[in-house]
């Protein structure tokens, strides 16, 4: 009865241990890298499909670029290097950094915007009245396999996603992490669920490299102080 | 029985080769950490002549300068920001802090790896870091410092570009509180090195940090965060 009982206990033992550390590692630089197009800018973001929006999204965006055009400000994001609400960092040139921890994965950018928390530890969303709004919202995951299904609520709204979509604070987005390629390549796929937006949920897929292993961070900084800065980005006269 | 032996024996390898992983793992510095009224123990710096005889003025105005355009802060002052997230990478090659203040987070590197040469690394605000275990102590090197963000040092005295800081991260208090002494070389700066030590307290599980937004563009905050000298100048 006694050896039994060590043997369950050595089975369960090794069982959890296993399990927690069964996973992928997913860990490292990751950046993305335009095999077509025109560059960091466009090229993989070109061949993601349209997002279908509903009709006064469409409208909405009409009326800002016929402002724009109209002279009125629209949006001066980066003359004035206003944070890079999520999805941003996973779009842009510059690597980002995932870290593997025992009870939560945590994306380190390098652009002006947060790290971003996906806790693995079991705990839930908080209770939408007391969650308050944040630039990458607030992201709870699970493994399913050798997948990460990450889900995420409670963003701040304000950004775009690549494929026309848009962020709001209705946004619910499920992201899934799978190493591909022999871990070379990280593929997201990525699923924006939004009835004020969306008439259908907006999917697709990005493929980030895994940078050298001796990759380090950098420090992509932006300064509005700079006049160059206000000078990078095409602005309409003001009024 | 032959099965149970081989269960037995099954279970009890796993089983070790699991402790035997654990033992080889370093103490795990992982949590959010926050600093309270008594966390910091911070001795006034020594500093060289000519860093005594700077202006505090410009020191200050260089920092809220900072402040007001949202610029990256940079260390040490991300470590003043409380609560601080630490994330150990399961592979032991990594460390990583972050911070509710929008600022890029700090990367330990314990993978073995040298700093980069100064042939090609540009300085930032938060240098380069490189960790390893002395024991139960993380100890981080972090070289390569930018004048960019905030770069008054506690105790006295500032960073730049010839700055060495030494940080030793150690669990006390049984896992409850992070002890991170830190002490800074520059010798156009400090006529010794300056140490001091703040211990940081674990805290409450679930505890997560937050996203403290910056907007430069915002006018009354501008105004607001403009030095008075600066001000009064115009």
């Amino acid at each position: 009865m006694r050896l039994k009982n060590v043997v369950l206990l050595g089975v369960v033992v090794a069982a959890s241990a296993l399990a927690q550390t069964n996973v992928p590692d997913l860990s490292g630089f990751w950046e993305r890298k335009d095999e077509f197009g025109g560059g960091s800018f466009g090229g993989t973001l070109e061949r993601i499909p349209r997002a279908q929006v509903k009709q006064e999204v469409i409208e909405e965006a009409k009326r800002q670029a016929a402002a724009q055009a109209a002279g009125q400000v629209v949006s001066f994001g980066s003359k004035w290097c206003l944070t890079g609400s999520y999805p941003f960092f996973m779009q842009h040139s510059a690597a980002w950094d995932l870290v593997q921890g025992k009870d939560e994965i945590v994306l380190a950018p390098e652009v002006h915007t947060f790290a971003r928390h996906i806790y693995l530890d079991g705990r839930k969303h908080p209770d939408p009245d007391k969650l308050i709004p944040s630039p990458n919202g607030h992201a709870i995951g699970h493994w399913e396999g050798e997948t990460l299904v990450a889900d995420t609520i409670g963003f701040q709204g304000g950004g775009g996603t690549p494929g026309g979509g848009r962020v709001t604070k209705n946004a619910h987005l499920t992201e899934r992490f799978k190493l591909v390629d022999g871990g070379k390549t990280l593929a997201v796929t990525y699923t924006w669920d939004d009835p004020t937006v969306y008439l259908k949920p907006h999917t697709y897929e990005m493929t980030y490299h895994r940078s050298d292993p001796a990759t380090y961070a950098f420090e992509e900084y932006c300064h509005a102080d700079d006049e160059a800065q206000g000078g990078s980005v095409v602005q309409p006269a003001q009024r | 029985m032959n099965i149970l032996k081989s269960i037995t024996g099954l279970a009890v390898g796993i089983t070790f080769l699991s402790v035997s992983a654990f033992a080889q793992n370093r103490p795990d510095l992982s949590g959010v950490w926050e600093l309270r009224f008594d966390s910091k123990n911070v001795p006034a710096a020594a500093l060289t002549t000519a860093a005594a005889n700077e202006n505090k003025n410009v020191q200050f105005e260089h920092d809220l300068h900072a402040v007001r355009w949202c610029h990256f802060f940079g260390v040490p002052y991300v470590m003043d920001v409380t609560p601080i997230g630490v994330t150990q990478n399961v592979n032991g090659k990594e460390v990583l802090v972050t911070t509710s203040v929008r600022n890029p987070s700090r990367h330990f590197y314990t993978d073995g790896r040298p700093h980069p040469s100064k042939e090609t690394f540009d300085p930032v605000s938060g240098g380069n870091s490189t960790g390893h275990w002395e024991g139960d102590t993380l100890v981080v090197e972090t070289v390569g410092f930018s004048d960019e963000g905030i770069t008054a040092i506690p105790g006295g005295g500032h960073r730049g570009p010839n700055s060495r800081l030494v940080e030793r991260f150690r669990l006390i208090n049984n896992g409850n509180q992070l002890s991170v002494i830190s002490t800074w070389e520059d010798s156009t700066i400090f006529a010794k090195p300056h140490t001091y030590e703040y211990r940081y307290y674990r805290a409450p599980k679930g505890t997560e940090l937050r996203e403290y937004d910056c907007n430069a563009a915002d006018e009354a905050r501008a105004k607001y965060l403009t030095p008075a000298t600066k001000a009064a100048s115009k």
